[in-house]
């Protein structure tokens, strides 16, 4: 046992028992939660658990490649927040303009991170830690630090937003054809394998011909922009933005893609496992509301899922001391 | 003279995947006799040295001390048995002061009530620098102070713990000397011979005159063994030579009848390439289907060498042509690019890529060649892997088996693998075949001669001269950051192992 806690898991388990953990996870807890409380799988139900899976799968998609790479974006939550406000404040008046403005924006502050982290070479904890307070104080400079409600709720993008085709919201929609291209580049071409090797060993990617630098900066830029994005659907779903909405997004998406099995050490998982696991943590989410689980509870469970995940993945072979 | 045994190794096996290091070796070690312990890299003088310190534990045979049977399962237990030894990298914390090393891990021998007696510490502390005859100052920081310094204050400091213990110390100097100048190894020799009396001393270094001039006797490792054990006063420098090699060149076994001389067109050739500190003003020419060796001791520069030529490593004054083109060498990728390829000496960290599989190893520097519009299927990835295998014949049994599953010498396959299919014209090998074992070794020197005979051109450094001149067409010597000499190595007359020794 002692063994098993020294070495990470993650470092013994055969790599089906990796692969396949969390899929189980979540058929597990898709049945548990329907048999003690079968209301879950009610329509209106289950559009709520997809929405909030789409939402914290948003949030994960850029956070899942930082991760892949080794590295860690904290800026995401509060780029969520910011693209929040400036999304409602200017909706109303700009219509699809402030959609591109806000990916424009979360493209920018995604850059700079990737700059910071590879120019400056200061490590991407702290270096998004940095930008992420920049994003924060301009979430409440701009928006007064007030909630900012969308002036006109009936205009074109807000209704686009809202609309739903074939009973799927297009909120939802969006996220999945954005996750779908991510996992087709992640798969299927050269610079998203790079990723891999990149978060497997930099030495030898280095030795190889690979150019680290550059796929580390696309990894932020993606980054920034889905967070970006997610202030977005945060906006559409209340109708209105504020200067910590999107705050808790930033632990969010480093739980949803560690619980999925990606390591965060870097080299294993993607985009796939993170689609997972946003579903385990929407699931676990509604279910406890639905099973009636105390909201203050709820932390406490979320937490601990999120510490037994990480141990399950964790190969401390690739780390040499644990920081 | 040489007085009781303080500590007495016998029968010592120790064995590293692919490789058996020490082979049922020997050592007595005497208070008031320097040994001097001398071998070729690989000889097992090292692992030997590990295992008496307790850096590494024996796979067989017994260690006594003092006539007591002991285990060492860490340093710091051969430390409190007064074991210790002054590493040639050095073993001091740079951002620490010279008092705070010099009693790193003691400080509990001057606490009183808790805290502790820095007027105490500080008198001892003037006390070993005195000993040592140093100038610098106790609140000094070490990394301020130059590596001559650094060494006698961890000798000093070895001195001093052995002094506390009241047992006579077992001190190991690993090549003391490579960072000093004459005057300081003299200094350095002075204070050895001082405390000779007081302790057991065991001095390795690959200057053999220096050896003679200090020790009482030296003792020879080979192949994993101690062959010799001789008072230095009966020894030259030509004699240990000798004892150090040993056997004919096995002409067989590194396929000399396949070796085949090169063309006269130049591929790549080197002008006065400079990297300050390591080394300086290297020229010379590889052709079409040659194969060179770098030959030199530790420190010689050429491993470094070999990365600048590849991109790895900025040179600060010279040029690498590619058939007639400059190069740009700035990164890995642009040397890769021009047909360029480095099997890295260590395979774990830079070689491979141990949590991916055979095809992601196989296919990293070559995913934009099958990618067609971007788009790179697994399956392509694949099938590659699953030809090299073949043709390499790697013990793996499909393409998706991760690397680190592989043996040493299948691994080194798999690397290999992936500059074979790259339509390379140059291959850059830094200690090919270290922790292969015999069979997997034959097999690498098969594909060498291979690549040979389609014309690449091969740059390398070998485990051993052996296998240096029996592979290489020439050998180039390096000495202190120079090339100083070639040595011709052609298929019917091999320079022997001995004449190559005697230019290092």
């Amino acid at each position: 046992m002692a063994h098993i806690l020294k070495q990470g898991a993650g470092a013994l388990l055969g790599g089906t028992v990796k692969r396949t953990a969390p899929v189980v996870v979540l058929l597990m807890m898709i049945a548990v939660v329907g048999i003690w409380n079968p209301a879950f799988f009610q329509g209106s139900n289950l559009i709520t658990v997809l929405t909030l899976a789409s939402l914290l799968l948003m949030a994960s998609l850029g956070q899942t490649w930082v991760i892949l790479l080794g590295s860690i974006d904290l800026s995401v939550g509060y780029m969520a927040s910011m693209c929040s406000v400036i999304f409602a404040l200017l909706v109303s008046d700009w219509g699809y303009g402030a959609l591109l403005l806000i990916v424009l924006i979360g493209i920018a502050g995604g850059l700079l991170n990737g700059l910071v982290y590879t120019m400056l070479r200061i490590p991407s904890f702290i270096a998004t830690l940095g930008t992420g307070g920049i994003f924060l104080s301009l979430a409440y400079v701009i928006s007064n630090a007030s909630t900012v409600a969308v002036a006109d709720v009936g205009n074109p993008v807000m209704r686009l937003l809202g609309r739903e085709f074939l009973y799927v919201p297009v909120s939802i929609g969006l996220t999945v054809l954005l996750w779908a291209a991510m996992l087709a580049y992640q798969n299927f071409t050269p610079g998203g394998k790079k990723l891999y090797y990149i978060g497997t060993s930099e030495p030898a990617a280095w030795l190889s011909g690979i150019r680290i630098n550059r796929h580390k900066i696309l990894a932020f830029t993606v980054s920034g922009m889905t967070a970006a994005l997610t202030g977005v659907l945060l906006v559409s779903t209340i109708y209105n933005g504020s200067p910590n909405l999107g705050d808790p997004y930033t632990l969010k998406s480093i739980a949803v893609v560690v619980m999925g099995g990606t390591a965060l050490t870097g080299g294993v998982g993607g985009l796939g496992r993170t689609m997972i696991g946003a579903l385990i943590m929407a699931i676990l989410s509604n279910g406890m509301n639905v099973v009636g689980v105390n909201v203050y509870f709820q932390n406490i469970v979320t937490g601990a899922v999120i510490v037994l995940a990480a141990m399950l993945s964790l190969d401390r072979s690739k780390i040499p001391m644990l920081k | 003279m040489a007085h009781e045994v303080l500590v007495s190794m016998r029968n010592i096996v120790k064995r590293y995947p692919g490789t058996v290091a020490l082979d049922g070796a020997n050592l007595e070690i005497r208070r008031g006799e320097i040994i001097g312990l001398l071998g070729e890299n690989g000889a097992g003088k090292s692992t030997m040295m590990k295992i008496l310190v307790g850096y590494e534990t024996p796979d067989g045979g017994e260690m006594l001390v003092g006539g007591k049977k002991v285990q060492f399962r860490s340093t710091r237990e051969a430390m409190a048995y007064n074991i210790g030894m002054v590493y040639q990298d050095q073993a001091l914390l740079p951002n620490l002061t010279v008092l705070q090393n010099l009693f790193l891990g003691y400080e509990h021998l001057f606490t009183r009530g808790g805290f502790i007696d820095h007027r105490k510490m500080k008198q001892t502390g003037r006390e070993i620098l005195d000993m040592m005859r140093l100038h610098c100052s106790l609140s000094d920081e070490v990394e301020a102070l130059p590596l001559s310094t650094r060494e006698l204050l961890e000798i000093g400091r070895l001195l001093w713990l052995s002094e506390i213990s009241g047992r006579p110390p077992v001190i190991v100097l690993d090549e003391p000397t490579t960072v000093l100048d004459s005057n300081e190894i003299r200094q350095l020799f002075d204070i050895v011979r001082s405390i000779r009396d007081k302790a057991g001393i065991i001095f390795i270094s690959h200057h053999l005159q220096e050896v003679l001039d200090l020790v009482d006797r030296v003792v020879v490792f080979r192949d994993g063994r101690d062959i010799a054990s001789l008072p230095a006063r009966d020894l030259t420098v030509a004699k240990i030579q000798e004892m150090m090699i040993g056997r004919e060149l096995n002409t067989e076994y590194y396929l000399v009848d396949k070796q085949r001389e090169p063309s006269e067109r130049v591929v790549l050739e080197v002008k006065q390439l400079t990297v300050h500190g390591k080394f300086q003003d290297i020229s010379f020419q590889l052709r079409e289907g040659e194969i060179v060796s770098l030959v030199g001791l530790d420190g010689s520069g050429k491993e470094e060498v070999c990365r600048a030529i590849f991109g790895a490593l900025k040179p600060d004054q010279g040029d690498v042509l590619l058939f007639g083109k400059r190069l740009n060498l700035k990164r890995p990728d642009l040397a890769i690019r021009e047909g360029i390829g480095y099997v890295p000496q260590n395979r774990r960290e830079e070689g491979a890529f141990q949590h991916l599989d055979i095809a992601a190893n196989v296919t990293v520097t070559l995913l934009e060649k099958l990618a067609k519009l971007m788009f790179l299927p697994r399956k392509k990835g694949l099938q590659l892997a699953r030809e090299w295998i073949e043709k390499l014949r790697v013990r793996a049994s499909s393409p998706h088996m991760l690397i680190r599953q592989l043996s040493g010498g299948n691994q080194q396959k798999v690397i290999l693998a992936k500059w074979l299919a790259s339509d390379i014209k140059v291959l850059i090998l830094d200690h090919p075949t270290r922790g292969i074992d015999v069979g997997a070794k034959e097999e690498i020197y098969r594909l060498l001669r291979n690549l040979a005979d389609q014309g690449v051109a091969i740059l390398m450094m070998c485990d051993s001269l052996e296998e240096d001149i029996g592979l290489s067409n020439r050998l180039l010597v390096l000495k202190d950051g120079r090339l100083t000499q070639e040595i011709d190595s052609p298929a019917d007359r091999k320079p022997s192992v001995l004449e190559v020794i005697r230019a290092l």
